[in-house]
């Protein structure tokens, strides 16, 4: 078995980490490049959302790399994610490709896949207890891959040299990635921690502290949203996002309960907008605006792809919110045909638009 | 005597203003880009040259537009602003009271939405451009008429022609459509201009509140037949400033002001950047899967700038 998944974040570090201690093998998709959109857009229905275009590239090219078995999530509801599996297989088969299909939802958990992955585990001789073992190391691997991520985002709006932060985190996540135990990985955190705090900074700046949210896949993948985090921080605000590979399966596992920025917290509180939890990130890129806005964020970005039915019933709500909390929004419907461009000039508005309304308050 | 020069260079239009220290606007000039950015910006600074007050000084620079990137390392710019905080810096000097600025310009369209003189919202065309200057430049050549006799065509007519205008080539094949079962042409050219302000008003305006004072400024201010159309849909007054078609470099000058109020010196090369031989070359970068599009500018033999790559490898060469 040869498995691949698409690129989502760096949910790759996370299944390169446990394959590599309990197989199976693991192939890579090749980085989302032009290339991959053009594939996906080739094949894919004109007028599905794009993070279909960029998965079915991922898996076209990864099964030219040799994957045999795509392992690919999916979902009930009213989102389009729920046809993917279908669709893509009929179209990757009719491609003429061959390979082993598994969907990972929360309705077939048992049979369609851990008992998938269970024959297989036996199949290679590894012990329950190895797996295991793999699994919480992989874990503890993602959540420093995420903390780094995370001061990349508080980093950056202070850098002298454009871009420094950003090699340098690439660095970091490339160090992490190769490591193989515990303890190599707690060295490679502190190494990672130590070289980021050794970037040139000038902290005579006051960043501007926006949140990013709206469809999962868009704002999570630096690839389908123009990067919008690296250019934000290079404008000088600090940004975050409300969607993390972690956070998504601790919520899924209800194992977020306790957090302060849990997605249950954000789906609570939506609840006064938006009374019926109508699925996909709709409730949550509502709540998130709450909750953030208490906590004196300057503004909101919601990204979403064009044509995307829950992120545009959130977009029109996020519109009273945004009077109701006195934080300003700005939404980006990303589809393929976007210019880099369309994007600054939005960006560098909204920046200025925050920014000059901070300067009046100041006086 | 003191002043700021603004430079606006957009896709249709380029355009110079000078400000004295009191704000007041010396001078301004509107310069079609035909597509050659540094040209019209030399052209522009030529023209704009023999009109300044004798003993002028430039005390800073501001560029927006589409090409102020370029413009902005041509020149020596101290501020590189977008179009949207330009026009509004600009509008609201003149209007303190706007409340909602409607741009139109050759191919984007924006709504800024201000309250006590500061932007609290905004939106720019996405999907399409139906409705901008460009498309209306292409209309009136197709009909035989100067475009700035456009809108008095319009106004002319006593029923207008139903013309869908979600998409310019359907909005095309509309009017020859009205036109080949005999509608007059002031019909259609009326026809036309509403249904580029619904348009205007179910995309880039939808679900923002319009507030007067409403100021309708860019290019396609000009074009009376627009003005009327949209006092027809919105039932209010609109305003279009005497500075219409140049409202983004007085922006850009008011900028370069606040800039430079702020201390330090101004980066302006002076105006003999007009004889300069100023040339760009793209290139992609091929060091890893982003494959940016690379920009380089250069003077005479000398490279001075690169732009356009995310990592910023390339800007910081030089």
């Amino acid at each position: 078995m040869k498995i691949t998944v698409p690129h989502c974040g760096q949910m790759d570090i996370f299944i390169n980490a446990l394959c590599r201690k309990i197989g199976p093998d693991f192939v890579i998709p090749p980085k989302t490049s032009p290339r991959t959109l053009d594939l996906g857009i080739k094949y894919s229905p004109e007028s599905t959302c794009l993070p279909f275009k960029f998965i079915l590239g991922n898996f076209i090219e990864a099964l030219e790399k040799g994957a045999d078995t795509i392992c690919m999530i999916s979902d009930h509801g009213p989102c389009r994610v729920g046809m993917y599996d279908i669709v893509m297989q009929n179209i990757l088969r009719e491609m003429g490709y061959r390979f082993n299909w598994i969907t990972m939802d929360d309705t077939r958990i048992l049979r369609s896949y851990l008992l998938k992955f269970d024959r297989e585990r036996r199949k290679r001789k590894v012990s329950l207890v190895e797996a295991i073992r793999a699994l919480l190391f992989s874990w503890k691997k993602m959540n420093v891959c995420e903390e780094m991520e995370r001061w990349t985002h508080k980093m950056r709006p202070y850098e002298v040299d454009r871009g420094e932060t950003t090699r340098v985190s690439l660095e970091c996540l490339r160090l992490i990635d190769g490591v193989t135990d515990l303890k190599e990985l707690k060295i490679a955190r502190e190494d990672a921690l130590s070289s980021l705090a050794n970037i040139e900074q000038d902290r005579t700046r006051q960043p501007l502290k926006m949140v990013i949210t709206g469809e999962g896949y868009m704002v999570i993948n630096p690839h389908a949203n123009q990067d919008i985090e690296r250019r934000l921080g290079e404008m000088g605000v600090e940004v975050t996002r409300t969607m993390w590979f972690t956070s998504q399966i601790a919520h899924a596992m209800r194992l977020d309960l306790l957090k302060k920025r849990s997605k249950s917290k954000a789906i609570r509180a939506s609840k006064r907008y938006l009374p019926h939890n109508i699925g996909g990130e709709c409730n949550a890129s509502i709540g998130y605006a709450i909750l953030y806005a208490r906590e004196a964020y300057d503004g909101l970005i919601q990204l979403l792809p064009f044509g995307c039915m829950l992120e545009s019933v959130a977009k029109n709500i996020l519109r009273i919110v945004s009077k109701d909390y006195d934080m300003p929004i700005l939404t980006f419907s990303l589809a393929e045909n976007l210019s880099e461009t369309t994007i600054t000039t939005r960006l560098s508005a909204f920046v200025d638009l925050i920014q000059r309304k901070r300067k009046i308050r100041e006086k | 005597m003191k002043g700021y020069l603004g430079i606006d260079v957009g896709s249709v239009s380029t355009n110079l203003a000078v400000i004295d220290e009191e704000g007041t606007v010396l001078c301004h000039r509107y310069l079609l880009t035909h597509g050659q950015p540094i040209r019209a910006v030399q052209e522009a600074l030529r023209e704009i040259s023999t009109y300044l007050p004798k003993g002028m000084e430039i005390r800073g620079v501001g560029t927006t537009g589409s090409a102020r990137q370029l413009a902005g390392v041509m020149v020596g710019a101290d501020v590189v602003k977008n179009e949207i905080t330009a026009h509004a810096i600009g509008t609201t000097h003149f209007f303190p009271h706007a409340r909602t600025i409607l741009e139109i310009g050759g191919q984007d369209s924006k709504i800024i939405i201000i309250r006590d003189g500061l932007v609290v919202d905004f939106a720019m065309n996405t999907v399409c451009a139906a409705g901008t200057g460009s498309f209306l430049d292409q209309q009136a050549l197709r009909l035989g008429i100067p475009i700035d006799q456009f809108g008095r065509y319009a106004l002319r007519s006593k029923s207008s022609a139903r013309i869908a205008g979600r998409c310019t080539v359907f909005a095309e094949s509309d009017m020859v459509h009205k036109q080949q079962i005999g509608c007059n042409l002031e019909d259609i050219i009326a026809g036309l201009c509403e249904a580029l302000v619904r348009n205007y008003l179910n995309n880039v305006a939808k679900g923002k509140e319009i507030l007067e004072s409403i100021i309708f400024q860019g290019g396609v201010a000009a074009n009376e037949g627009i003005q009327s159309a949209f006092e027809g849909e919105l039932g209010k007054k609109i305003y279009i400033p005497k500075f219409f078609n140049v409202m983004g470099a007085i922006g850009a000058a008011f900028l370069a002001q606040e800039q430079m109020d702020g201390g330090g010196k101004t980066h302006f090369k002076g105006f003999e950047v007009i004889n300069l031989h100023c040339k760009t070359r793209s290139l992609e970068c091929k060091e890893c899967e982003n494959e940016c599009e690379i920009v380089e500018f250069s003077i005479g033999e000398e490279v001075t700038a690169y732009w356009g790559d995310r990592c910023g490898k390339w800007e910081n060469k030089l």
